[in-house]
């Protein structure tokens, strides 16, 4: 059930065992590193290793076609208005009305849509491969209030109670009758009020009451938290860290003064 | 047919069996639900749905309200096979109440909840102020009429939710669960109200876990487990049926099974009440010298 709301797939390889800390360093050195640059090679080989990586993860092909599909729309939008609205430099390949479209633009177009979709896996990289309190933990480790992460982790975790309550919140004002289907759209918007109010309450009614079960577990009462479970940060997740922060510095570098 | 108190005469309401399902199929995803399950609801039951979580109880009942409708096979409400309709059309016919109130409550006073589902059927202002008000007063909820209902605690959310379905003037009424929660002597209110509602000729199913309710009240009993039917007829004839009942993990009532531990004395094993029982026991004593 929760896989539907879950970005996480279960596994044990070399991904998943890194320590979340290192992945998110490392979505967050090869976002930057994709903003940095525009050339094409450079965006086709992030994507490949970042595609190479999640397949040597185990990550389901059904997964990364998900993602595929999700952005597609977006990225063929990009690349559309990209072709059209920057000329780009160099003879035009096709030319109506005051459209010119050249070689350079497209390349360039290519770039920035396919840049897109390595962002995303770069970063789909971190979350595919690392469970929800695992993210919430690496998160309270790198200084976020453990409440903050608390509540992340509480939100994250509701998702699918929320979920199921919606169905049957549904199902039961449609059981009263209420027509979700007839009349325009305003009349049709309308019709949902009796399900967004009940929702409401439903949700206002369980944070009481988990509010009230966390207190009556002593949430809060020491000043110093220990945990169950620590991160341990081996000595492979500390070459990761060095390597990463190495490439990007020399990639950025290479980019900033080389050009 | 001639029309009964309280019942609407409908077009539909031309059979003498409300329910029926023909070899009913029915999966969320990969998890089967219903594996083929053939029943029929004679009109004016009380039949009572019994089985473990998971057994496919409320993926049944919700087949007949248009909720769910068959993977394969049919369901048909009073002869109208439940794919032809809508939930909304359906809902004229059979109500029903949700295990949590909290799933319906959305309005800002008792009154306007009530009258959401009559005024959902389409009735005019006239008859939808009936209704309610008729609603109330079968509830009791009258000094609660112009109170938000989500305020209210939870015997009387839960008396508000029926009574919302009340008023829609149901031929059939699905309650799942309705007792729990609720403290003996709301309950104990709460089944009168459904013996009225039987005896004024409307069919209902119960879902219940608690066998006590079912031993007292309903007239037939259905035994699910895993998507099948294990046994379906009159209360006291299945809860005979010892095999079933193991077979489903339930705990016949316990008046029952005192009878059956008091059985060479004399007493009965099937009493479903525990009136039935001291009946029984006190016949016992005057026949002995």
């Amino acid at each position: 059930m929760s896989s539907r709301y879950d970005l996480y797939q279960p596994g044990d390889s070399w991904l998943h065992r890194l320590d979340p800390r290192v992945k998110l360093l490392l979505a967050v050195c090869g976002s930057l590193v994709l903003l940095v640059f525009v050339n094409l090679w450079v965006i086709i080989a992030a994507l490949l290793l970042a595609l190479a990586a999640l397949w040597s993860a185990g990550v389901s092909r059904e997964r990364i076609s998900a993602v595929w599909k999700a952005l597609l729309p977006t990225m063929i939008l990009v690349a559309v208005f990209w072709v059209i609205l920057y000329p780009g430099e160099g003879p035009a390949l096709v030319s109506f009305w005051i459209v010119h479209i050249t070689a350079a633009s497209v390349a360039q177009a290519l770039a920035i849509a396919l840049r897109l979709g390595a962002l995303a896996f770069t970063i789909f990289l971190w979350l595919f491969t690392t469970d929800q309190s695992t993210l919430v933990r690496s998160l309270v480790a790198l200084g976020l209030p453990y409440t903050w992460g608390l509540t992340l982790a509480i939100a994250l975790r509701y998702l699918p109670t929320m979920a199921n309550a919606l169905r049957m919140v549904s199902d039961a004002q449609q059981a009263r009758a209420l027509d979700l289907t007839k009349g325009n759209p305003l009349k049709r918007g309308r019709a949902y009020i009796p399900i967004i109010v009940a929702m409401i309450i439903t949700a206002l009614r369980t944070a009481e009451n988990l509010s009230r079960a966390l207190e009556s577990r002593a949430f809060g009462a020491p000043r110093q938290r220990t945990f169950l479970r620590q991160l341990a940060f081996r000595r492979v997740d500390l070459i990761w860290t060095v390597g990463i922060l190495l490439a990007t510095g020399l990639l950025l570098w290479a980019r900033l003064v080389l050009g | 047919m001639a029309a009964r108190p309280g019942l609407e005469s409908d077009p539909l309401v031309n059979t003498s069996i409300a329910l029926c399902t023909r070899s009913l199929y029915y999966r969320y995803e990969d998890t089967p639900a219903l594996n083929g399950i053939d029943l029929q609801v004679a009109d004016n039951a009380y039949l009572a749905i019994v089985g473990q979580n998971g057994s496919g109880k409320t993926t049944l009942v919700k087949h007949f309200n248009g909720l769910l409708k068959p993977d394969t096979g049919q369901v048909t409400v009073y002869g109208q096979d439940t794919t032809r309709a809508s939930v909304g059309e359906l809902a004229r016919v059979v109500g029903y109440v949700f295990q949590n109130p909290d799933h319906q409550i959305f309005c800002s006073t008792t009154r306007d909840e009530i009258s959401f589902g009559p005024r959902n059927l389409g009735l005019d202002p006239g008859e939808v102020r009936e209704r309610t008000n008729d609603a109330l007063a079968a509830f009791n909820l009258q000094a609660y009429a112009e109170i938000p209902p989500a305020v209210l605690g939870f015997g009387l959310r839960r008396k508000v939710s029926i009574a919302a379905v009340y008023a829609m003037r149901p031929r059939v009424f699905i309650l799942d669960e309705p007792t729990a929660g609720l403290d003996r002597r709301s309950a104990g209110e709460l089944l009168q109200r459904m013996e009225e509602l039987h005896r004024q000729g409307h069919t209902l199913l119960l879902v219940s876990h608690d066998m006590r309710i079912v031993a007292e009240h309903a007239r037939e009993m259905l035994v699910m487990h895993d998507g099948h039917v294990l046994a379906h007829g009159p209360t006291r004839e299945v809860l005979r049926q010892t095999e079933v009942l193991e077979r489903a993990q339930i705990r016949p009532p316990q008046i029952m099974e005192l009878g059956r531990r008091l059985a060479e004395w004399g007493l009965p094993d099937d009493a479903l009440t525990v009136d039935e029982f001291c009946e029984a026991y006190a016949r016992a004593r005057k026949a002995r010298p």
